[in-house]
């Protein structure tokens, strides 16, 4: 059961990378968002009552991104660590667990996942990124969010009907 | 006594600490950051375990991508269009100036080539090298907010070696910095690694363009009496050869503080590339075999090469 969990988690999250890395010929912003979404379904799937992801798929999903993205190697993976780090920590000590809940610690993990990429970016190369494709790319991940985890929701909840257990009570965002 | 009793917090705290991560799961997370974190000391220090990894995550990944890249190309041609249309009024503005200043160019470059040829002929010149290159589709973009690079459905096994100069249709994109069998990674000129020497200016005066992963690369090295202005063109020089000379980079632009070099390539918007078997003269002096392909394009005199579609029997 909870290896069918597990690869549930990671293989939509690969699945989510790799669909990011396409050309989609997106702008300064798109180069921020679209790395981002794999970080997005991490932050759902960690945020899961019954069985959040594995910090090793956590770990597997990260090192994939970094080499779909082309990033040095640990890059993706750190903040794929941390965010889910947070969200984990966040939803345990969350008393109530709601859908409600579930958004608001995602929504304050985004930043948090940005504010990480753009410190990491500053120590690999030792210069201090534009700061406004990361702004502006915040709005973008928090509306992009809500379908990624419509999709996984649903994910979820096919899985369950085939027979595994669901991780996310409540479905959707 | 009230440093005792913050000291009897503070080993409160650091006892509930563990034991709250403890019943959290949160140990293994700390473990994979700080080998995360390694990972990416070693990427940053350039470390041999550190390349080799990345290497193999290319291979690995290169499948992968190949075939998502595949089966999601009626979308993400669907997306590129839809987002041409936001700049299609401004696009079509540009096009329609820049093809009238081309009209003009045209006969003066005729001229100016049929005055070369015959000077050449007078002087016995050697005839320029020809060099042979084959045009590859980008399959992955790299995203992120310090990495510019791109993938390309052409390896080893169609004669890509790390060095090779990389065209678009608009000028210089970059060079492979690794060739997998099947796919290569393109760094892009703008990237924060790219170092290329080029000339500018009306005297062709020697700089380096210098990415840093901004759309405007730095002109480092220029000297103060180039007489380069805003507006001229910049070209590869040569020198260090990995380019040859003469490939067209992009303009200078003043940006209030330095000049920088705006590339005429358009990055956001790379579909197929041409990677150039060019190998540095001194490689054929030494003896190592120069590639040889299926395209053929003369530098220096003829234009660059355009991108064309694989269907068109380039590999």
């Amino acid at each position: 059961m909870t290896i069918g969990v597990t690869a549930l988690h990671v293989l939509s999250t690969l699945l989510v990378a790799l669909l990011s890395a396409m050309s989609w010929g997106a702008g300064e912003t798109g180069r921020i968002v679209l790395p981002m979404l794999p970080i997005l379904a991490i932050v759902y799937w960690s945020g899961a009552e019954r069985r959040p992801m594995l910090s090793s798929g956590v770990f597997i999903t990260g090192l994939f991104a970094d080499m779909v993205f082309q990033a040095p190697t640990g890059h993706w993976t750190l903040v794929a660590l941390a965010t889910a780090l947070f969200v984990r920590a966040a939803s345990r000590s969350a008393s109530i667990r709601t859908p409600m809940r579930r958004s608001v610690i995602a929504l304050a993990a985004i930043p948090l996942a940005l504010a990480s990429s753009w410190c990491l970016s500053f120590f690999y190369t030792g210069a201090p990124a534009p700061v406004w494709p990361y702004l502006s790319a915040l709005p973008w991940l928090a509306a992009a969010f809500i379908p990624l985890a419509a999709v996984l929701g649903l994910a979820d909840r096919l899985v369950e009907r085939a027979g595994g257990e669901r991780t996310v009570l409540g479905g959707g965002a | 006594m009230r440093h005792d009793i913050r000291s009897d917090s503070y080993q409160r705290s650091a006892q509930r600490l563990p034991q709250a991560m403890r019943e959290a799961s949160l140990w293994p997370f700390a473990g994979y950051i700080a080998l995360a974190a390694a990972m990416l000391a070693l990427s940053r220090i350039g470390h041999p375990y550190a390349l080799a990894v990345q290497s193999v995550g290319h291979e690995v990944a290169a499948p992968l991508l190949r075939t998502a890249s595949a089966v999601s190309a009626p979308f993400v041609g669907a997306m590129r269009r839809l987002t041409a249309f936001r700049t299609l009024v401004e696009e079509n503005d540009r096009l329609v100036a820049e093809n009238r200043r081309l009209r003009a160019n045209e006969t003066r470059a005729r001229d100016l080539e049929l005055r070369v040829t015959s000077l050449e002929a007078l002087n016995k010149t050697v005839a320029a090298a020809k060099i042979d290159f084959v045009t590859a589709r980008v399959i992955a973009d790299s995203g992120g907010p310090f990495v510019r690079s791109v993938i390309i459905d052409a390896g080893r096994e169609n004669g890509i070696k790390p060095g090779h100069p990389v065209m678009s249709a608009d000028g210089v994109a970059g060079r492979v910095v690794i060739a997998g069998q099947r796919t290569s990674r393109v760094l892009l000129t703008v990237d924060f690694n790219s170092r290329i020497p080029v000339l500018a200016g009306p005297h062709q005066a020697r700089a380096v363009m210098e990415g840093d992963n901004s759309p405007l690369a730095r002109l480092s090295y220029l000297a103060p009496d180039s007489g380069a202005r805003p507006g001229d063109l910049v070209v590869t020089s040569g020198v260090g050869g990995i380019f040859p000379r003469g490939l067209h980079i992009g303009r200078i632009v003043d940006t209030g503080e330095a000049l920088r070099i705006e590339p005429s390539v358009r990055f956001d918007r790379l579909d197929y590339l041409s990677v150039l078997l060019f190998d540095p003269p001194t490689a054929a002096l030494a003896g190592v075999e120069l590639n040889s392909g299926t395209g053929t394009v003369p530098f220096q005199e003829g234009p660059i090469p355009p991108a064309r579609p694989r269907s068109g029997g380039v590999r």
